[in-house]
């Protein structure tokens, strides 16, 4: 059988990684500064080339319209300088931010305010499903009483606590759903690490891996430094 | 010999050691990888939305834009390719693109588990890798207006050589746009960029993590038609498209790390109330 050098080599880190759960440690250290490492140089190469696929390339092509945005690029740099032109990195920033605001606010009026309020108000809340009808009911009970949670001109008295309370409720339970989809994806990603080890030549590595961590644990029992974490 | 100074700390159920959490939830997950239980798989009617809205494409053309980090591959990457599955058993034409600059990689890696039999013959035909777009949120507003602002794929293959894109000038020609979500400001942005101005309609694949966020924009009648979510989805995707793959492989463990949490929050919330409700 041939050996797969590659799922033995992500099995490992896989494996150095995780050595953080016991705790912090020199090998979780080096495949920390791997991964930064690795991170960071492909960046670099990823932006080179796009450097040279949208401004080299068209400008040997006679395009060198194309480099007034390496020259705003480059006036970045002003930031870190400390002399008379250092105003100049305003120039690159006032583009970016001009042009996005531009860009996005058009269309987000539409998306997240016209329709949003659109859908909410042509909700049928009669001569539906039954389901349905609480469904919609719902929506439009949370919808009301969240909003009055943001609400701060007059304080919350009388009435308007418990629709605050009632808001908050709603929103409790959104942040609920919320973090159960966070630890949803969390299981995911070690499941997919999981079957990278087992599911290949990476188990070979398991023993030894549950091997080292029985010795750096009786060092550390030896040395009095075996805690508890919480 | 030295005296192992092990710290006192009194041990109950509200102060379990991390340690012992960690080592119960990778058994949990590992044995049933190693022995999958077969656990039943319930389609749910939002991803069979999706499957239905994806099938009504058949022999159209969709965009599918990676914009996700690495850790969401562990969810969009099982969902990537029951889509690609569909897409070619449809016959859809499917165009890969991204405004995350590892999109082009991640076409690269997950195009080749569906097409790689016909890559030297379809490439280009009925499916492409764009690779990466930069420029964020004006980059996509380019790519809507004008796709063939793209001058050349992800090999370097001018787009003027690629069949699949003779008929997609603009994004109207597409028929849909699928979003791999992995946080919600790429959505948003394709949201203002493409689905606001009427380019195309939008369909979402998202995490777990991102899904809460997404839903008050999905529906028939709302910039996102239908979506699909986690892990969960993928699974019941890959049973719709009778691909069975990665993520009902990993049905069993996710299902059995849920018990284990709830086992732990029942737990935790018992020893709180033994303590008189002090942590």
């Amino acid at each position: 059988m041939a050996i797969d050098t590659g799922v033995l080599v992500a099995s490992a880190l896989i494996m150095m990684i995780y050595s953080f759960l016991y705790r912090e440690n020199i090998v979780f250290r080096i495949t920390e500064g791997a991964f930064v490492g690795a991170s960071v140089a492909r960046i670099i190469v990823v932006n080179l080339d796009t450097l040279r696929k949208s401004v080299w390339v068209p400008g040997l092509q006679g395009e060198i319209i194309w480099y007034i945005s390496v020259i705003l690029g480059i006036l970045y740099v002003m930031m870190l300088t400390e002399g008379s032109y250092k105003w100049l990195y305003r120039i690159p920033v006032s583009f970016v931010l001009g042009s996005g605001l531009g860009l996005a606010l058009a269309g987000m009026i539409k998306v997240s305010l016209i329709d949003q309020i659109k859908a909410t108000i042509t909700i049928p809340l009669v001569g539906a499903p039954i389901g349905e009808i609480l469904s919609n009911w719902t929506i439009i009970l949370a919808t009301a009483t969240v909003t009055f949670v943001f609400y701060f001109t007059s304080p919350r008295e009388g009435i308007l606590k418990y629709i605050t309370i009632i808001g908050r409720l709603f929103l409790m339970t959104y942040l609920g759903y919320q973090f159960a989809g966070t630890i949803m994806m969390r299981e995911s990603v070690l499941i997919s690490q999981l079957t990278i080890i087992l599911k290949g030549q990476g188990i070979w590595l398991v023993p030894l891996a549950f091997i080292l961590l029985a010795i750096g644990i009786y060092y550390d029992w030896k040395k009095g430094q075996l805690h508890w974490m919480n | 010999m030295t005296t192992p100074n092990i710290e006192k700390k009194k041990i109950g159920l509200t102060n379990i050691d991390s340690r012992i959490i960690w080592l119960l939830l990778l058994f949990v997950v590992g044995i049933p990888l190693l022995n999958p239980i077969g656990l039943p798989v319930q389609v749910s009617p939002t991803t069979r939305d999706f499957h239905n809205t994806l099938r009504s494409a058949q022999g159209g053309v969709i965009a599918l834009a990676l914009d996700t980090d690495p850790a969401g591959l562990a969810e969009l990457g099982p969902q990537l390719t029951a889509i690609l599955h569909l897409a070619r058993d449809n016959n859809i034409k499917v165009i890969l693109v991204g405004w995350n600059n590892n999109a082009g990689f991640y076409a690269d890696t997950y195009l080749p588990k569906v097409f790689s039999d016909v890559w030297e013959t379809r490439y280009g035909i009925d499916f492409v890798n764009l690779g990466f777009i930069p420029g964020g949120e004006t980059g996509m507003k380019q790519f809507a207006e004008d796709t063939w602002s793209i001058t050349s794929d992800h090999y370097g293959e001018s787009i003027s050589q690629l069949p699949i894109m003779e008929n997609i000038r603009t994004a109207s020609d597409l028929d849909y746009i699928i979003e791999f979500c992995w946080n919600i400001d790429l959505p948003q942005n394709i949201m203002r960029q493409f689905v606001a101005p009427g380019y195309t309609k939008m369909l979402a694949a998202s995490t777990a993590l991102v899904y809460p966020s997404l839903l008050p924009f999905i529906g028939p009648d709302k910039s996102i038609v239908a979506a699909v979510k986690g892990l969960d989805g993928a699974a019941q995707l890959e049973l719709l498209s009778g691909h069975p793959g990665e993520a009902l492989k990993g049905t069993d463990a996710q299902s059995l790390a849920h018990i284990l949490l709830i086992i732990f929050i029942v737990l935790g919330n018992i020893g709180l109330i033994f303590r008189g409700g002090k942590r």
